[in-house]
């Protein structure tokens, strides 16, 4: 008897759907990205029980006719691409035709649809697969697609999944990653017969954020503008330096208006963000990028969550210099609103914990009473002018920084208050310090060069066929950053000469690791990138610390040069330099506001 | 355990082994020193179960016994004594009862038993050294030792005995230290070893200008007899680097420096290398040797050093730390600096067999 027997279609279906559907979201998903490949202006989702007993998507999209309803039905049925060829440049979200008949196997299925200029339309209702009813119906133009008891016939796989809530949330992320990829596209989420979300069609993303998420995140997000790096289009906003979240949730990537996850865009965020963003925080981004989509392969993962990248280096340089422009360009604007990095709603325990030993340091306090009205008459009030320096330094950030702020004090020796138009803002003496000495630093050692220190004795080591490429190709770039190196045959190296400021004896292991770093850091590095963890040691000692008294004049000079810094909003260990309490956060506080508005 | 001394006595004795006393320890009797009364001396040991130190103070012994006390703290109370005579007294739950004078003490201790034993020494290696040889070698050598633990074979001095003679190496990767002693031994006694830093340290302080030293070597194990003290180490395991080869066979340029007025200058000039990874330059000419240094935005230093000098111009940088560190702990008036050329190592001798070998630095633009 033979072994092998080929598959019942329904089977086969099932097995598809162990790929595709693999909770209610996925399927949300492949509907919503139907209804987008369908032209839809206005998508609305309703679910109830956390999608599983009922999950229903309604277009204004194009429809089809009945011949073509009943094919979507059929495996690898689709209108979206038609010969190999185009697999290699897909423009559409879905191609693999296997969502709707996938979808069909594992629940009670019933498909309406109708073409915009057709006297009737089709309704089609499967059970399990099977279909058991194809008639006419009479609907609004569009496809309607409703899925009722997902799974009923695969218990085992009914048993994966998680509470009602937490997959209605999940279906909820599913359709804000879509309604962010699509802000022409108006959505509407009901759940349990509740409105959640009503997003009307926007004219860009901007709006569509603010639809999302409100006023207080798009104030801190900055415009992504592209590199002009050939292919490769950037768009979209990123957050603030400083502006972060404890998890990856709202670090969303769309490659030609899918949302993807992709290991090279991180690593490129990460190296963008660089020191702006705290260790162990992930960014907040809204990034879209634009390829030929010959230059990318969505057909990777079933669900399509990965692609692959032709030219992976070049989109990851892509994102970190477009990343690196935006906060640096952000600068500016960043310190005309002076707005601190963290406004991130405060929770109430850091805001206590702060303002609750409110008491100005005397030998400050006094200090501002003597000096202030001599060395700045003006007082608290209006626009305080520097003291009479004009060290090119001083002009550059004088000229830039409109002085919209005023010290109260110094909490705590070691807060500096000050006001500024959007309430009080918090400044740590030691961390704005450092911040200030480590760029100072850095820079005079860049311009210096990197001093190298050659090695009583050679050493030789091996590395993997990969990981020697890599090396072969940026020898030039090591060797700016001080490190003497040369091949030494295949996929073996030699180095002699390391940067003076490291102690290590052990130049081997030292070397894979600079590998591994750099690897995933991006070409264009500062030759002192190896140094800044010395360097950012050494600045640690030498800045003012906490219990350290400052005068009002050495607080002025603190502010304002931290304010000339690349990147002022955190210290070099990427702990935040200044905290924003806003009025409005105050006012409700006090509770003179019952809860901000977005 | 009963016996009374005198201060001066007791603060040298506890001076020769509290060094050794970890400060943070998850074991406590570590922290502690063994006091062992017998016949009319008292024993004290300390050990961090890498390194131990054994010595002992001369005591008017009424009642024998052990028993183990806070290092530290016992120091610390034994130099604000007020009177120089005191009275120790020990019960049997360790408690120690200290007079001296009009002040009165009590420390609890723990007992003899949970201290950990040094090692015994049977059947080793014995070579003999004169104290002075050994304290003036690991002086010459020892500061090139590698601080960084990534490669712990350089965490500590070479001793070398071979050929009858006894080579102590020190090196860090950049310079490297090395030093002859001349000494009788059988060929068997032939080895090769590395003593850790925290043992080094320990001998130079024991070391003193007459006598002998009796060093043993055991399995993973040295021990140092210095008459009265002993001080015993476990050993760095593994092979240290080939350091032969690092020693240029030739030298194109030689200069006789005044290691004084040398040091002087270069202490100047580095004054300008303020970061720790600048350098300093030396400029070679006829006759003279031009020391510089520069930090961008602090500024610069310079000074002409007028030596006998007939090869061809030359300049090299060097850390300046590295170059001034063999001159402060030499005693030579004159030293010998060999060079061949700008990218190669620069090597600096006495009269003595002595050298050290540094490399230079490159400043990439």
């Amino acid at each position: 008897m033979s072994r092998i027997r080929l598959l019942p279609e329904i089977v086969a279906s099932q097995v598809a759907a162990g790929e595709v559907v693999e909770r209610p979201a996925s399927v949300v998903k492949e509907l919503i990205e139907n209804s987008i490949d369908a032209g839809a202006r206005k998508i609305d989702i309703l679910i109830r029980r956390g999608g599983i007993s009922l999950l229903r998507v309604i277009d204004d999209g194009c429809g089809m006719d009945r011949d073509d309803a009943l094919l979507s039905l059929e495996r690898h049925a689709t209108s979206k691409i038609r010969s190999a060829a185009d697999l290699h440049a897909i423009a559409t979200l879905g191609f693999r035709g296997e969502a709707l008949p996938s979808i069909a196997s594992v629940s009670r299925f019933r498909l309406t649809t109708r073409e915009a200029d057709a006297v009737a339309g089709t309704e089609i209702i499967v059970n399990g697969g099977k279909i058991d009813i194809v008639r006419d119906g009479g609907e609004a133009p569009g496809t309607q697609v409703e899925v009722r008891s997902l799974f009923y016939n695969l218990p085992a796989r009914r048993k994966f999944l998680r509470s009602e809530n937490t997959e209605s949330r999940n279906i909820e992320h599913q359709l804000h990653l879509q309604a962010i990829g699509h802000p022409e596209i108006a959505f509407t989420f009901v759940r349990d017969d509740r409105l959640v979300l009503q997003l009307p069609r926007a004219a860009n993303l901007h709006d569509r954020i603010r639809d999302l998420h409100g006023n207080e995140l798009l104030e801190r997000l900055l415009p992504l503008t592209s590199a002009g790096l050939g292919k490769i289009d950037i768009g979209g906003l990123i957050g603030q330096a400083g502006v972060s979240r404890q998890t990856r949730a709202q670090q969303l990537v769309f490659v030609n208006g899918r949302a993807i996850e992709s290991p090279v865009v991180t690593a490129g965020l990460r190296e963008g963000y660089h020191t702006a963003l705290m260790k162990g925080q992930f960014p907040v981004t809204f990034l879209f990028l634009n390829l030929d989509p010959a230059s990318v392969d969505v057909n990777v993962h079933p669900a399509k969550r990965e692609v692959r990248f032709r030219d992976p280096t070049g989109v990851r340089e892509a994102v970190v210099n477009s990343i690196r422009r935006a906060l640096e360009g952000g600068r500016g604007d960043w310190q005309e609103k002076f707005r601190a990095p963290n406004i991130s709603p405060l929770s109430a325990l850091p805001i206590e914990r702060e303002t609750r030993p409110i008491e100005v340091q005397p030998a400050f306090a006094q200090q501002t009473i003597e000096t202030l009205p001599r060395v700045a008459p003006s007082g608290f009030e209006g626009p305080r002018k520097l003291p009479d320096t004009t060290t090119p330094a001083e002009e550059r950030i004088d000229k830039k920084v409109p002085q919209q702020f005023q010290i109260i004090g110094v909490l705590n020796k070691l807060y500096v208050l000050m006001e500024n138009a959007d309430g009080l803002v918090l400044v740590d003496q030691h961390a704005a310090h450092e911040r200030i000495l480590f760029e100072e630093l850095r820079r005079r050692m860049e311009e210096q060069g990197v001093p190298s220190q050659k090695l009583l004795l050679p050493q030789t080591f091996d590395l993997s066929p990969r990981d020697a490429e890599w090396v072969e190709r940026n020898m030039s770039i090591l060797q700016k950053m001080g490190i003497g190196i040369e091949g030494f045959g295949p996929n073996t190296f030699k180095i002699d000469c390391l940067p003076a400021f490291l102690k290590t004896s052990d130049p081997v292991s030292f070397m894979q690791r600079v590998v591994d770093d750099l690897k995933s850091a991006s070409n264009s590095s500062s030759p002192l990138r190896l140094g800044e963890e010395t360097i950012a040691k050494t600045v640690c000692r030498h800045a003012v610390k906490a219990n350290d008294p400052l005068r009002y004049l050495e607080v002025e000079k603190l502010i304002q040069d931290l304010l000339g810094c690349d990147l002022p909003y955190c210290c070099p260990h990427g702990r935040p330099t200044m905290i924003q309490i806003s009025l409005a956060e105050l006012e409700k506080k006090f509770g003179r506001r019952s809860a901000i508005q977005t | 355990m009963k016996f009374s001394v005198t201060k001066e006595k007791l603060l040298e004795g506890l001076q020769q082994v509290q060094n050794v006393v970890s400060t943070r320890t998850t074991l406590p009797i570590l922290s502690n020193v063994l006091l062992q009364a017998n016949g009319n001396e008292v024993h004290l040991t300390t050990t961090d179960l890498d390194v131990g130190v054994r010595g002992s103070f001369e005591a008017q012994v009424e009642k024998e016994g052990a028993t183990t006390l806070p290092a530290r703290r016992l120091f610390n109370i034994i130099r604000e004594l007020p009177s120089s005579e005191i009275q120790f007294d020990v019960d049997g739950k360790n408690t120690a009862s200290i007079r001296s004078g009009q002040s009165f003490f009590k420390i609890l201790g723990l007992p003899e038993e949970e201290f950990p034993p040094l090692p015994k020494f049977e059947g080793a290696k014995v070579v003999t050294i004169r104290q002075k040889d050994l304290r003036d070698g690991l002086r010459k050598t020892s500061y090139a030792i590698s601080t960084d633990e990534t490669r712990y074979v350089l965490n500590g001095v070479l001793f070398s005995f071979k050929e009858n003679k006894l080579t102590l190496v020190a090196t860090d990767g950049r310079r490297l230290a090395m030093l002859d002693i001349e000494l009788e031994f059988p060929r068997s006694h032939e080895a090769d070893i590395i003593v850790p830093t925290k043992a080094v340290t320990e001998l130079q302080r024991l070391l003193a200008e007459d006598g002998e030293v009796k060093v043993s070597m055991g399995s993973g194990q040295i021990a140092f007899d210095l008459n009265n003290t002993l001080l015993v180490s476990k050993l760095i395991e593994g092979n240290y680097p080939n350091y032969k080869q690092v020693i240029p066979s030739e030298a194109k340029e030689r200069v006789t420096l005044e290691r004084e007025t040398f040091l002087n200058s270069l202490r100047r000039v580095s004054l300008l290398a303020s970061d720790k990874s600048n350098s300093i330059k030396l400029n070679f000419s006829k006759n003279n040797i031009e020391i510089t240094a520069n930090t961008p935005e602090v500024g610069e230093a310079k000074e002409s050093l007028p030596v006998a000098y007939k090869g061809r111009d030359l300049s090299i940088a060097f850390n300046p730390e590295f170059l001034m560190a063999p001159l402060r702990n030499l005693i030579e008036d004159e030293v010998f600096l060999d060079l061949i050329d700008e990218m190669s190592p620069g090597v600096l001798k006495i009269q003595t067999p002595f050298l050290y070998v540094l490399m230079p630095m490159r400043i990439s633009a």
